[in-house]
């Protein structure tokens, strides 16, 4: 441990010796509370409330004060804001390793100290009591109590056998006492001992506080409470960690949510756009919009029954009078395999509109609207060219149903 | 715990001694006057090693007494707290163990001894022992102790001991 670099985590033997002090010192509610932060670092008061199933009064009054008054714990004030906007105040509670450390060693060098004083004033306590006069003694005195000739111990002032004051002789002994204290304290020592050069980081002394809904929901629905494996010294740190892992990952799951949001919308335009183009690139043979076309055309292949298909070729020419009869007629199958190509599809709606184009008359010739070239409309009669362009214009204007 | 400390004390020397021997009456003197005796502050004075200086001895007016301020060196024996000594039983009654280090009295309280050791006036001297008979404390025997306790007075050192630890006793 004697590692130049702070530490990220809690070490075993700092975790243990917390638990260690709370359980020896405190009361069993203090430890369930310190077990709780051992486990995840900040922890709102609400949440231990709800947790430990304490009363949020007693929980805050009598344990969560009395540990930080103690300097076991320390508490960090945020403001939080709920789904509604309203801003609430939490407190949320972390324990302080590096002073619990010192608090540790200073309160156990008080108890020896005080056990030290209890010793000397055994020995300082009045433990002769003079029956006649009152007059008391301490071991001090024995000296001159003693009479060399009879042996016996004779008050001062009197000349009477002294007695021993049974009420003042302790109860237990005061070097036992000490001996019983070394022993009993010994493994916080040895803890203590291990603990002696950490050094933790900055983020482990000041941690961020702990989302605990996981955790609340994870109790809850295990009604049974905290599964045993939890207080299983060896699954510990790695379920301490596993459990702020999920806390981060889900505090940023709300933030990641609405990076995705545009992502998604960004490939649910992309085709939009596309669909758009192939639109536009009907007329133009652009090489880009042929291989935007062609995802396309399979989606639709894919996605949609050939009838669908049909609909939308339909779309295309429902000028083309004598062709709806023909079209479904000729070839069902043959339409899904032109359509994997657009290029065919354009040919093909070229091939029908030769045979079967909107008739124009030119003076007694009926041609094929599509056929009528800009030499034929110069020949036209203004009746005849009005006749032509309503022709064009009614075509042009199915065309974008 | 021993020192050897300088220190200085004043003769008062009757004028009959004024002679050829004078120097070492003083010295004499000093020795009967200082060895023995016991001051709080540097405890008992076990023995003179040295006389330093034997300053020049001043007449007392209207009375013919003079007064040599002497400077010496001493061994002195100073009890502390804590500090483990041998010592020898001189009484045992009911209440305990009185013991004697050298000019030092010290007594050990019965709730100083270990539990396993009783008290048995009946035996001849009366005695502590434990059951077994293993370990038997009576007057006369040598025992270790630690001080637990002093009491200082200006001429005089009283001390307590215990023999509830490692090692101590017979």
């Amino acid at each position: 441990m004697d590692t130049d670099a702070p530490l990220t985590s809690v070490p075993e033997e700092l975790k243990r010796l917390v638990r260690l002090i709370v359980r020896g010192f405190y009361s069993m509610e203090h430890a369930v509370v310190i077990d709780m932060l051992v486990r995840h670092p900040c922890v709102k008061e609400d949440d231990l409330a709800e947790l430990l199933k304490f009363e949020r009064k007693h929980l805050r009054l009598s344990i969560l004060n009395m540990l930080k008054t103690d300097k076991f714990l320390k508490s960090r004030m945020r403001v939080e804001t709920d789904e509604e906007g309203r801003t609430t105040r939490h407190t949320f509670y972390f324990i302080n390793y590096s002073v619990f450390v010192n608090v540790v060693k200073y309160k156990l060098d008080h108890m020896r100290r005080k056990i030290e004083m209890d010793e000397r004033d055994n020995t300082s306590r009045s433990s002769f009591k003079c029956p006649n006069c009152h007059k008391t003694y301490t071991d001090y005195e024995v000296g001159e109590l003693l009479d060399p000739s009879t042996g016996e111990l004779v008050c001062t002032f009197c000349n009477v056998t002294v007695e021993e004051d049974e009420s003042s002789v302790p109860k237990q002994d005061a070097r036992t006492l000490l001996a019983k204290f070394n022993e009993q304290i010994q493994p916080i020592y040895d803890l203590l001992r291990v603990c002696e050069d950490v050094k933790l980081a900055p983020e482990v002394l000041e941690p961020e506080p702990t989302d605990m809904k996981k955790v609340i929901k994870y109790v809850r629905n295990n009604a049974s409470g905290h599964k045993p494996a939890d207080g299983d010294r060896t699954v510990w740190s790695g379920d301490a960690t596993r459990n702020v892992d999920f806390g981060y990952i889900e505090n940023r799951v709300t933030i990641t949510m609405d990076d995705d949001h545009p992502g998604k919308v960004e490939k649910k335009d992309q085709p939009v756009w596309m669909t758009k183009s192939t639109i536009d690139g009907t007329s133009a043979l652009d090489s880009a919009i042929v291989e935007n076309k062609l995802p396309d055309v399979d989606k639709r292949g894919r996605g949609t029954g050939p009838d669908d298909i049909l609909q939308t070729l339909l779309v295309h020419e429902p000028k083309a009078g004598p062709s709806r009869l023909v079209v479904p007629d000729s070839s069902g199958e043959s339409d899904l395999e032109e359509l994997k190509n657009g290029e065919d599809v354009e040919e093909m709606e070229s091939d029908e509109d030769d045979e079967a184009g909107p008739m124009v008359f030119i003076g007694a010739n009926p041609v094929p609207y599509n056929n009528v070239t800009p030499e034929m409309v110069a020949t036209m009669t203004p009746l005849e060219k009005e006749e032509y362009i309503r022709i064009g214009q009614q075509l042009y204007e199915n065309m974008y149903d | 715990m021993f020192y050897h400390v300088s220190l200085e004390h004043d003769i008062l020397l009757h004028p009959r001694y004024f002679g050829p021997n004078l120097l070492n009456t003083v010295k004499q003197k000093l020795f009967t006057e200082v060895e023995g005796t016991c001051t709080g502050k540097y405890g008992f004075v076990i023995a003179v090693t040295t006389i330093d200086n034997i300053g020049a001895g001043l007449i007392q007016p209207s009375r013919g007494f003079v007064v040599y301020p002497v400077k010496y060196k001493a061994i002195v024996f100073r009890p502390f707290k804590g500090e483990v000594l041998d010592a020898v039983v001189t009484q045992v009654n009911k209440v305990g163990l009185f013991t004697e280090i050298g000019p030092l009295s010290c007594f050990i309280s019965r709730h100083s001894i270990p539990a396993d050791m009783e008290f048995d006036p009946s035996s001849n001297p009366p005695c502590y022992k434990t059951k077994d008979e293993d370990v038997v404390i009576q007057e006369e025997d040598e025992i270790r102790l630690k001080i637990v306790g002093t009491r200082v007075d200006a001429k005089d050192i009283f001390a307590i001991g215990t023999l509830m630890d490692d090692f101590l006793g017979l």
